[in-house]
């Protein structure tokens, strides 16, 4: 059975308030990001190995990619 | 613990603190001291679903007292002898092994937790997961030249924000936002419905991409009706600014 979560049960539509254009020579995508922007603003569901710390985890994937910021977001306290 | 642990990159590092208080999803399996009738184990699971009081363990994050947990959803997996396969949806902040432990206990044969794993972190799921093996083979093939697998591993940092109400403004409206200002409700183009005063949202650039997040100062259906005004208190920004500086 599929349960939810109380975000999940929320109804989100998209509503037009007011129709706009947006101008293609400034912005980009985010599909349209090279894997450098990416990097700069990209995120990434690991599957977390046991042993390390979510924190020990992060410092790995910063490692890998050879950047010097990588914060994780499960959650703040050990459960 | 093992699974779902979503990390973020450089300058989207900070929008991981939107997940924190986002509702979780674990499976965990409990190991029981003694043997103990399945009617009597399924009975103690629904003494502990909906709202629980816990104390949370004594190296915790938060202060010592106890508080009051919501558990979304339980769902006994497999009962194998003294061992109890479980799924649980709860609010963020929900010790997992300690609701074990006081299940146990409430059981009056004690028992532990011997495994835990993550399946829901917000908008993240075990549904598409990467191990570090996966990141670090991906980054070799991309310095080799082939881009392909780590554009699967590493997503646009906005499927972070998928879990909240989204609001999508004019291009004229964004940089100021990129300095910090709040969003006024004329620079608003389109909402999501569902959006409360007070929550937590992200705005969006007609592109789609992630500006900031703030709180919300109106509701969806005052954002649709109202014409001036404050729409949006910024809280953290995200985007450089002068990205849609229109050049003259």
């Amino acid at each position: 059975m599929e349960y939810k979560l109380p975000f999940e049960e929320i109804n989100r539509e998209i509503l037009i308030k007011k129709e706009a254009t947006t101008n293609p020579e400034i912005g980009k995508e985010p599909e349209e990001r090279s894997v450098t922007e990416l990097i700069q603003y990209g995120a990434i569901n690991i599957n977390k190995p046991a042993g390390p710390t979510s924190h020990q985890v992060a410092d790995y994937v910063k490692k890998i990619l050879n950047v010097s910021k990588a914060g994780h977001g499960g959650t703040l306290v050990a459960v | 613990m093992t699974g779902c642990l979503p990390i973020a990159l450089e300058k989207a590092t900070r929008i991981v603190q939107t997940l924190l208080p986002a509702g979780k999803e674990y499976v965990a399996l409990m190991h029981l001291h003694k043997k103990i009738s399945e009617i009597e184990v399924k009975k103690a699971f629904e003494k502990f679903s909906g709202e629980i009081t816990q104390l949370p363990p004594i190296r915790s994050a938060v202060k010592r007292q106890e508080r009051k947990r919501k558990i979304y959803y339980i769902e006994i997996l497999e009962i194998d002898n003294q061992d109890i396969l479980f799924k649980i949806g709860c609010q963020a902040g929900t010790y997992v092994r300690k609701y074990v432990h006081d299940l146990a206990k409430y059981l009056g044969c004690g028992g532990h937790m011997q495994q835990l794993i993550r399946t829901k972190a917000g908008p993240f799921t075990d549904k598409e997961m990467f191990t570090l093996h996966d990141l670090k083979d991906a980054y070799e093939l991309y310095k080799e030249g082939n881009e392909k697998e780590i554009k699967k591993i590493i997503k646009p940092f906005e499927i972070a924000v998928n879990h909240l109400g989204k609001i999508w403004i004019t291009d004229s409206a964004v940089n100021p936002l990129c300095h910090g200002a709040d969003l006024y409700v004329p620079g608003v183009s389109k909402i999501t419905t569902g959006i409360q005063k007070d929550d937590v949202v992200a705005i969006f650039t007609l592109k789609n991409e992630l500006i900031c997040i703030g709180q919300a100062l109106l509701d969806s259906d005052s954002l649709l009706k109202e014409e001036k005004g404050t729409a949006v208190k910024t809280t953290k920004v995200f985007m450089e600014r002068g990205v849609y500086k229109v050049k003259e």
